[in-house]
């Protein structure tokens, strides 16, 4: 079990230097100057522009400047805008609001789809378990501006029930809203993999031991067939948690939510390389470490894993 | 006699199919057991005994509708509430089934799933109590390191280990009704035969009635009182179990009877020449798996002439399919030589490997599995013709319907797919592919074991006589030493990756120089309740 934990870290540490290197050298070798672009129509004097080129490493070969940025990373440091700015706040004061918009939106996304590939796996066939199917899949092709609009006329405008945009109201109420429009977008993959490892589930032999033992229904599909039926849905589960929290960048333009996703588009637009790698680097960094401790769950959840 | 513990009346299931069909089951069955009785039902499958044993427990599904009388105790079980079901289930009557990984819940474990039985159904007792009541079972069945096993996972136990667990879980709430489906067909023989004798012993012990369902007439000889024979969802005969092997009534037992190969019979015509048609020498097979290396075979020499039929036994492990799959190149070859016809097979490559793969035939045990459900049977048995023979169009069609009727079949059978026949039909088909290109050798591993024994009985027939004809020489991979015996000229016998004996069939059969051939003997069920009876005395005595 440790010598496994200890394995997955290592990969942890080999994925992340090379992920963010890639990253790295896509932002910082992409055509376009960022100095030049500074001064926008009127160009900055050449003195200046060799000045700040110098100030900030750029003309430094590639793999050098990652590692002054690799160093910098050690030290906590996230670098500084081309404004001066220091990364690190810009993302201290943005994380935490798009963290939490993104956890909302898994806890939803896990909660309803597991309920719904519960219900629809042990009903298979029944008009809840094709209402399910064309529920979640209707749902999922409107567009998420659509979707969003819609939830913050609906809910926030005429029925009042949450703040329509802005994260004042603080969590949950400011969050819950734009956190179940992103929810949606996780609904129908993920409850259709439980549906299907429900059925599997129910069909196995140990089941009908169960029934023999005299166990209910209740304690069978809650006991055994939950956790047989988590050990698959588990791993897709962890990557969403990723892609939430890299996605919520129209959430957030729509309900007016000051995270990440919004420095992102800002940083993108202006050129700052530091800031995107910065976020590029946490986001990688926090979708790594999700992805190892279930990983670690899954072992927990399946002991034939562990004699891997 | 006393008042039966089960006593079953005139029980009728029938299944509704999707376009609303019923099909019967079980049409009218009734039989009784007693107390410290063991009674076995026997029949081939589609005969509707599980069926019967499921409905005692109303474990069938949703979609079948049982009818007549099932009383346990004089308590009526078929129109019985889920909640009074739930209560008799794992209380008073208990279930062993036929694949013990299968009936385990993966991630728990083992001491969990008998303690969870346990506090279902006495729920005053106390968790250490619990606890010592696990251990106390695991001690009864007679697992080894019962303390240690408790917190084992099912996937670290063997296959009789974890059969050994289910026991244990079925006896946990002191059952007066023991229900066993097949509970020992997934085991080796000498797993088998320890199965068997713990099942009677808990008998003996607790007086507990038994019911067995069993296709095996070796198993029925050997633990049975009272048998009843069942086809088609009806009872054919119902005896004593001495009455049964002695003066069988009805035509079907007769029959039954007499498919069931029997070790000691008749000679088989040697057509043994001079010429060896398959050579090991010292061949050695090593699976790596990250950073060990797992022998699967040791140094297995033999040779196996013209026209001769050579038997490889063993048990599950022993290493003999992964030999058979060497000869083909389906096994990594660590060491040693492979030789067909004379040929290395290690060293030929590119066109020669596809010629000599022309020249050996492959049957495997589960026919399903080795039929590409997507073809039709022409095509099946058409494919090596067309690839090594470059037959296509009349010649083709011609020469699939040869092989069709050489094994048994109706040409018009070639646009059929395989899940419209039966096993034993699927199996002529794979035979026939595998005899397409006139093979100098056919490996056949199990092909027979995953059939009813009537149906055996008409492959092996089929097998010998193509043999006889055809003179290919054969490695014929069984862990039944019955059917070795009726058909092979040579034994090998393999124990833990390496051979351990070899000989002619009657040396090897009837004298055993070693004490794994003899326990393998021993263990093999005899369809005599007779000669079983004194056995077990000789193996109590012991």
């Amino acid at each position: 079990m440790t010598q496994y934990a200890v394995r997955r870290l290592l990969e942890l540490v080999i994925v992340f230097f090379g992920v963010t290197f890639i990253i790295y050298c896509a932002v910082f070798l992409l055509p376009g100057d960022p100095i030049a672009a500074l001064g926008g129509d009127r160009p900055l004097p050449g003195a200046v522009q060799r000045q700040l080129r110098l100030q900030y490493g750029l003309d430094l070969p590639i793999w050098q400047q990652y590692l002054n940025y690799l160093g910098g990373l050690l030290r906590g440091d996230f670098g500084t805008t081309f404004t001066g700015q220091s990364v690190g706040e810009q993302m201290a004061r943005r994380w935490p609001t798009t963290i939490a918009l993104a956890l909302t939106a898994w806890t939803l996304t896990v909660l309803i789809s597991v309920g719904l590939g519960l219900v629809s796996g042990l009903r298979r066939g029944s008009g809840i378990d094709k209402s399910v199917l064309l529920g979640t899949i209707v749902a999922e092709s409107v567009p998420i501006f659509v979707l969003g609009v819609m939830a913050q006329y609906v809910f926030g405008i005429r029925m009042g029930w949450a703040p329509v945009a802005g994260v004042n109201a603080g969590w949950p109420a400011a969050y819950l809203l734009p956190a179940l429009v992103v929810a949606v977008y996780g609904l129908s993959g993920v409850s259709r993999l439980m549906r299907g490892s429900v059925i599997d589930t129910m069909q196995s032999d140990f089941v009908r031991t169960l029934r023999a033992k005299g166990m209910t229904k209740r304690n069978i599909v809650g006991l055994h067939v939950m956790r047989n039926a988590a050990a698959p849905v588990m791993t897709v589960i962890a990557i969403q948690l990723g892609s939430l929290l890299g996605g919520t960048v129209v959430v957030e333009a729509i309900f007016n939510i000051n995270g990440v996703g919004q420095l992102l588009y800002k940083a993108i637009q202006d050129q700052e390389g530091t800031t995107v790698v910065g976020v590029a680097t946490t986001l990688v960094f926090i979708f790594l470490v999700t992805n190892v401790l279930v990983d670690i769950l899954s072992t927990v959840l399946d002991p034939r894993i562990r004699n891997d | 006699m006393s008042e039966p513990r089960l006593s079953v009346e005139e029980l009728k299931v029938e299944f509704r199919g999707q376009n609303g069909a019923g099909v019967r089951a079980v049409d009218g069955v009734s039989f009784d057991v007693h107390d410290g009785e063991v009674v076995a039902v026997v029949g081939e499958s589609g005969s509707g005994k599980s069926v019967t044993a499921m409905s005692v427990l109303g474990l069938l599904p949703k979609n079948a509708t049982t009818t007549g009388s099932i009383r346990l105790g004089g308590e009526e079980l078929v129109d019985a509430g889920l909640e009074a079901l739930e209560a008799v289930r794992g209380r008073r009557a208990a279930m062993i089934f036929q694949d013990p990984f299968g009936a385990l819940d993966p991630v728990f474990t083992i001491g969990f799933q008998i303690r969870e039985v346990l506090g279902k159904h006495f729920p005053s007792l106390t968790g250490p109590e619990r606890r010592q009541r696990v251990l106390d079972l695991l001690t009864a069945v007679e697992l080894s390191e019962p303390e240690k096993r408790m917190s084992a996972f099912p996937h670290q136990l063997s296959g009789g280990q974890a059969q050994r667990v289910v026991i244990a879980m079925a006896l946990a709430c002191e059952p007066e009704l023991l229900i066993a489906d097949e509970p020992t067909t997934a085991l080796d023989v000498t797993v088998q035969r320890e199965i068997l004798d713990l099942l009677i012993g808990v008998r003996e012990r607790t007086g507990t009635a038994v019911l067995i369902i069993t296709h095996d007439m070796g198993v029925v000889a050997d633990v049975a009182d009272r048998v009843v024979v069942m086809r088609r969802g009806r009872i054919e005969e119902t005896q004593t179990v001495h009455g049964l092997f002695t003066r069988p009534t009805a035509e079907y037992t007769r029959q039954l009877l007499s498919s069931v190969p029997r070790l000691g019979a008749g000679d088989r015509q040697g057509v043994v020449e001079g010429h060896s048609v398959l050579v090991l020498d010292e061949v050695s097979v090593e699976y790596r798996q990250r950073f060990r290396a797992v022998r699967a075979v040791t140094g297995a020499s033999l040779h196996i002439d013209r026209g001769e039929i050579l038997a490889l036994v063993g048990e599950s492990g022993s290493g003999k399919s992964t030999l058979g799959k060497s000869i083909v190149g389906l096994a990594p070859v660590k060491s040693g030589r492979v030789l067909v016809d004379g040929v290395d097979i290690s060293s030929v490559r590119g066109k020669d490997a596809i010629d000599y793969k022309k020249r050996v035939g492959v049957v495997f045990q589960n026919p399903l599995g080795a039929l590409d459900p997507r073809y039709t049977m022409g095509e099946v048995i058409g494919e090596p013709l067309r690839v090594h023979a470059g037959l296509k169009g009349r010649p083709l069609a011609s020469r699939v319907n040869e092989l069709l009727e050489a094994v048994g079949l109706e040409p018009s059978w070639s646009g059929r797919y395989s899940h419209e026949l039966s096993g034993g039909q699927r199996q002529r088909v794979a035979i026939a592919r595998a005899i397409a290109l006139d093979p100098v050798l056919l490996i056949a591993d199990e092909p027979t074991s995953a059939l009813d024994v009537s149906v055996q009985a008409t492959i092996l027939e089929l097998f010998r006589r193509l043999q006889t004809e055809l003179r290919f020489a054969c490695l014929f991979i069984s862990h039944d030493l019955a059917v070795v015996d009726s058909l092979a000229d040579r034994v090998v016998v393999m124990r833990n990756s390496r051979i351990v004996e070899e000989g002619s069939r009657n040396e090897v059969l009837t004298h055993p120089r070693e004490d794994y051939t003899r326990r393998l003997l021993e263990s093999a069920p005899i369809p005599d309740p007779d000669l079983q009876k004194k056995r077990r005395r000789e193996r109590e005595a012991r």
